[in-house]
């Protein structure tokens, strides 16, 4: 028998006769052929099994069988049916779980786009033991900040067989998150990873699996942790992984750097004044107190870009807080928010920049070695960070962009709110981040030229993000780097026609489906006319088919 | 001003700033509390907007459905015949 396309592997233990024939089928009915289902069973004790799965592999060539003497739990099962695999790609399919009928078919067709992909996943929802689906869950396109916080491509998995091989399978030490392990490591080597926004695959909720909560297997993310610790030891991320407190599916990154480089903080601004608590503030004093007061980080310089037309006092002020950290640099010129930054870049020295508005007020105490945590690492070339309004209410969670335009999703929210798929609580990539508060290297700042003046007010960081993204460089957004932002405070925050029409000139198609939102949502809210629109499509390509117009 | 008239008078200052930042910390709370039920506030209204945006749909989706079934019946009738 020839390679096939893709082997399943399919450990099976003691699986429910109804769930495990409902599996069987689900691989039967694939209108995609070329597979072959590599089931290893784990010494089920009950004999029901067996037979089912015997006479599966009598029924069809297709259909792989092998019984283990000894039960050795899923990795060395797992194992055992990579070895039988002859497939140019592996597909993971737990036993009690189901495929959409056109999920291989619609895999093939993405590695058919894009052949170096070495990894493709798609999306998935849950399905009970009646078979009622439920929890859709649309996912971004390949995001590696994200894969660190949250195995979010879980199901369906394909990976080439060749790079599972490499990395030598799934890994015993990771029992629970063998899965999650081995994804991190084929996608360290992997040449490009491909996203399928279908939901081809349903993860069964029984008692017993870990789609029906934490209790089911409170082990696996104890070795989730383990799996992510190793990976960032891997690629040298200076990061410890740590679970998060309310939900069992969602980890964070607290920094653990070996170096402190000098960072330096850039801040435009014209030494204005608002309310803030209550109090009548200078907003530019107010953000350098925080900077001095709450940061751990040792090595940073803070250059302010100050207007002639800031009042006097100011800069004394500015000086008596921050003492010889402080470098001010004079700025006579019209309003520009993009000069004003290239100004105090081309004045600093640190190996990192970050850009800051005046009205943001510093609450995390990590948040530089937080920044330098991410922006010291090969391919990230911004890093954004949670930004609240004053009275707590999210402000920026990362940049989404619709039609050309990037919008702030979740904006006005509470500030605890933890969005579609934990979207607001993990780290993840996104086009852009805002400049209220960005850090980037400053290779990288000055490669790309910087932000461009010709976005005086508006979209400087959107554009700036983009350019980045073009160079190939990841922007991140990290949610336990909480910033207060008060927003607006000195300039008007309508953006006017002539920015909208310059960004879409520029950016126009790359930016028309956001690659880290998913068609199936909007806003990161369900869109449930998506169903409509996937069968309209469908529709419209059968009668292109029957015209002719397509072969 | 009398040494006791101007140590009183301060005592008062003082009375008045800690009342002054108490009620500003009660603000601040009372800020908060505001901002979490504007925020949900916010949600909800994105859900409702969702929602209504499905109502819309309702009828259309329902002429198709219904138009489908007419053509589906009127095709099963020329096949019996009739």
């Amino acid at each position: 028998m020839a390679e096939p396309r893709f082997s399943i592997l399919t450990p099976t233990y003691d699986t429910p006769a109804d769930v495990l024939a409902a599996m069987l089928e689900s691989v039967r009915k694939q209108r995609f052929g070329d597979w072959e289902l590599c089931l290893v069973d784990d010494c089920s004790p009950d004999p029901e099994v067996v037979r089912t799965l015997e006479r599966a592999a009598a029924g069809d060539p297709r259909i792989r069988l092998q019984r283990r003497e000894a039960n050795g739990g899923i990795v060395a099962a797992s194992n055992d049916a990579l070895a039988m695999a002859r497939g140019e790609f592996v597909a993971l399919l737990d036993h009690d779980d189901e495929l959409h009928p056109d999920a291989l078919a619609h895999v093939d067709e993405a590695l058919l786009r894009e052949p170096r992909a070495d990894y493709v996943y798609t999306d998935e929802d849950k399905i009970d033991r009646d078979g009622h689906h439920s929890g859709p869950f649309f996912k971004p396109d390949w995001s590696p900040e994200r894969m660190r916080t949250q195995m979010y491509t879980c199901h369906l998995s394909v990976l080439r067989r060749s790079l599972v091989e490499e990395v030598g399978g799934f890994d015993p030490a990771f029992e629970g998150a063998q899965d999650w392990d081995l994804v991190l490591k084929v996608t360290e080597r992997a040449r490009a990873v491909a996203h399928v926004p279908r939901v081809l695959y349903h993860w069964r909720m029984l008692e017993t699996s870990t789609a029906s909560g934490e209790v089911a297997k409170p082990w696996a993310y104890e070795a989730g942790k383990r799996a992510v610790q190793a990976h960032c030891e891997r690629i040298g991320l200076q990061a410890e992984s740590e679970r998060d407190v309310a939900d069992f599916g969602v980890y964070h990154l607290r920094p653990r750097l070996r170096e402190q480089p000098l960072v330096s903080i850039v801040i435009p601004t014209a030494g204005g004044r608002r309310e803030v608590r209550f109090e009548d503030t200078v907003l530019v004093s107010h953000c350098v107190r925080s900077i001095v007061e709450r940061s751990s980080y040792p090595n940073y310089e803070i250059v302010c870009v100050l207007d002639a037309s800031a009042p006097p006092e100011v800069a004394g002020e500015l000086e008596a807080i921050a003492g010889e950290r402080l470098r001010l640099v004079p700025y006579d010129r019209p309003f520009n928010f993009s000069e004003k930054i290239n100004a105090g870049a081309a004045a600093s020295q640190g190996e990192h920049l970050v850009l800051l508005n005046d009205d943001v007020e510093v609450a995390t105490p990590d948040w530089l070695e937080r920044m330098a945590m991410y922006s010291s690492l090969d391919g990230i070339g911004a890093v954004g960070a949670k930004l609240v309004l004053q009275d707590g209410r999210l402000q920026h969670a990362g940049v989404r962009f619709e039609k050309g335009l990037p919008g702030h999703p979740f904006h006005g929210y509470r500030g605890d709110y933890r969005a579609y798929g934990n979207a607001v609580c993990v780290a993840q990539n996104c086009l852009a981040v805002t400049a209220a508060c960005l850090m980037s290297r400053r290779e990288l700042f000055e490669q790309v030229g910087g932000l461009d003046p010709a976005f005086p007010v508006n979209y400087n960081d959107a554009d700036y993000c983009l350019k980045l993204h073009r160079l190939g460089q990841r922007s991140v957004y990290d949610p336990d780097l909480l910033m207060v932002h008060f927003e607006s405070s000195s300039r008007s925050s309508e953006v006017e026609d002539w920015e909208k029409r310059l960004l879409q000139e520029r950016w126009l198609p790359l930016t028309a489906v956001d690659p880290y939102s998913n068609p199936n949502l909007r806003h990161e809210m369900p869109r449930p006319t998506s169903p409509f629109a996937w069968r309209r499509r469908r529709l419209r390509l059968r009668r292109r088919r029957a015209k002719g117009q397509l072969v | 001003m009398t040494g006791g008239d101007r140590e009183e008078l301060l005592r008062e200052i003082e009375r008045r700033d800690a009342e002054i930042a108490r009620l500003r910390d009660l603000l601040l709370a009372k800020e908060a509390e505001l901002g979490e039920a504007l925020g949900r506030l916010r949600e909800m209204e994105d859900v409702f907007r969702a929602m209504m945006g499905i109502a819309a749909r309702v009828p259309g989706a329902m002429r198709v459905t219904a138009g489908g079934l007419r053509r589906l019946g009127s095709r099963r009738r020329e096949r019996n015949g009739g």
